[in-house]
């Protein structure tokens, strides 16, 4: 997972760094908010990192005013935000909350609280990602089932359908294409007997 | 104000744990942490001279970051008597504690750069 971590404190950055990176996440560090806000519009929307640590007090942009500028960005929607403060007071948390935080650490920070809250953080961002991938197949599904719901040109002769695309497809080409259906070919009694009296007439 | 003990000026066990036993971490951020001591020390002191509580705020919250990162656990709560000075709006009363900060990052630099030759 890629990490974006915002902070101003060259110390506190570089332990970020550093501790993250032994966790074996990738970990990008910014200096303060506006640069934070340069490199993630600088992804144009690929390879974005998923998580990102914000400093509540920095020069320039702070955190809760970042955080808020990304959940108004489209493409930032699902970006997991965690607060790295110092404040602690009922009043100022739920500020970074109402801000589009996910999440915050109390600084100074403990590397194995710091794990575990980002750990929650991938977590959260796996679900998100493979419902994301969920709703799209359902969506995908939901598609094809409308397109089966239309009305389907059907020649009153061969019986061949016309397709979206103004083709004149086998039915059962189209039903292959349209659906999860696999059709298998037989002879129905029907058929059989028209077909075995045409033959014993040849 | 408050008095603090040894390991109050640093605490090297707690670095330590901090950075999961990497001394050579540990090091690296003492050496950042003292490369900027002196700079954030004369910018609280030129805010308290300008009465300019905004810029004291500002100062003295970076100092208490970095110098709680570097388990200086004096300093940083030295700083944050000044943080909050400047979060009301005033510098009033800031220089004895800015004398006291001055001291205690003096004991800490000591400290620190003992820890860091090892």
């Amino acid at each position: 997972m890629r990490i974006l971590v915002a902070e101003d404190d060259a110390v506190t950055r570089r332990l970020l760094e550093a501790t993250l990176g032994k966790f074996g996440w990738e970990v990008i560090t910014a200096e303060d908010g506006e640069v934070a806000w340069r490199i993630l519009t600088s992804f144009e929307g690929k390879n974005l990192p998923e998580l990102v640590l914000l400093d509540w007090m920095m020069p320039g942009i702070e955190g809760p005013a970042l955080c808020r500028r990304l959940r108004d960005t489209p493409g930032f929607e699902l970006t997991y935000v965690i607060l790295l403060t110092s404040k602690t007071g009922k009043e100022d948390l739920s500020t970074g909350l109402a801000a589009g935080a996910n999440d915050y650490i109390a600084k100074p920070f403990h590397p194995v609280e710091l794990e575990a809250r980002v750990r929650v953080g991938e977590r959260m961002i796996r679900l998100q990602t493979s419902l994301s991938v969920r709703v799209k197949e359902l969506e995908a599904a939901l598609a094809d089932v409308k397109r089966l719901q239309g009305l389907l040109p059907i020649c009153a002769y061969c019986k061949k359908v016309r397709n979206e695309t103004d083709y004149w497809q086998q039915v059962d080409s189209y039903l292959s294409a349209h659906t999860d259906v696999t059709l298998t070919h037989g002879v129905c009694p029907d058929c059989y007997d028209r077909v075995l009296k045409e033959l014993e007439a040849e | 104000m408050a008095s603090f003990g040894e390991d109050d000026t640093f605490g090297e066990t707690r670095l330590l744990e901090i950075v999961q036993g990497d001394r050579d971490l540990a090091v690296e951020l003492t050496e950042i942490f003292l490369s900027e001591l002196e700079p954030r020390l004369r910018e609280i002191e030129a805010a308290i001279r300008g009465c300019d509580s905004r810029q004291l705020q500002s100062a003295a919250h970076a100092l208490k970051g970095s110098a709680a990162s570097v388990s200086g656990k004096a300093v940083a709560a030295t700083a944050l008597c000044l943080e909050q000075l400047g979060a009301n709006g005033t510098v009033e009363g800031a220089q004895p504690l800015f004398a006291a900060l001055e001291s205690r990052a003096a004991d800490l630099r000591d400290r620190l750069t003992a820890f860091a030759k090892g």
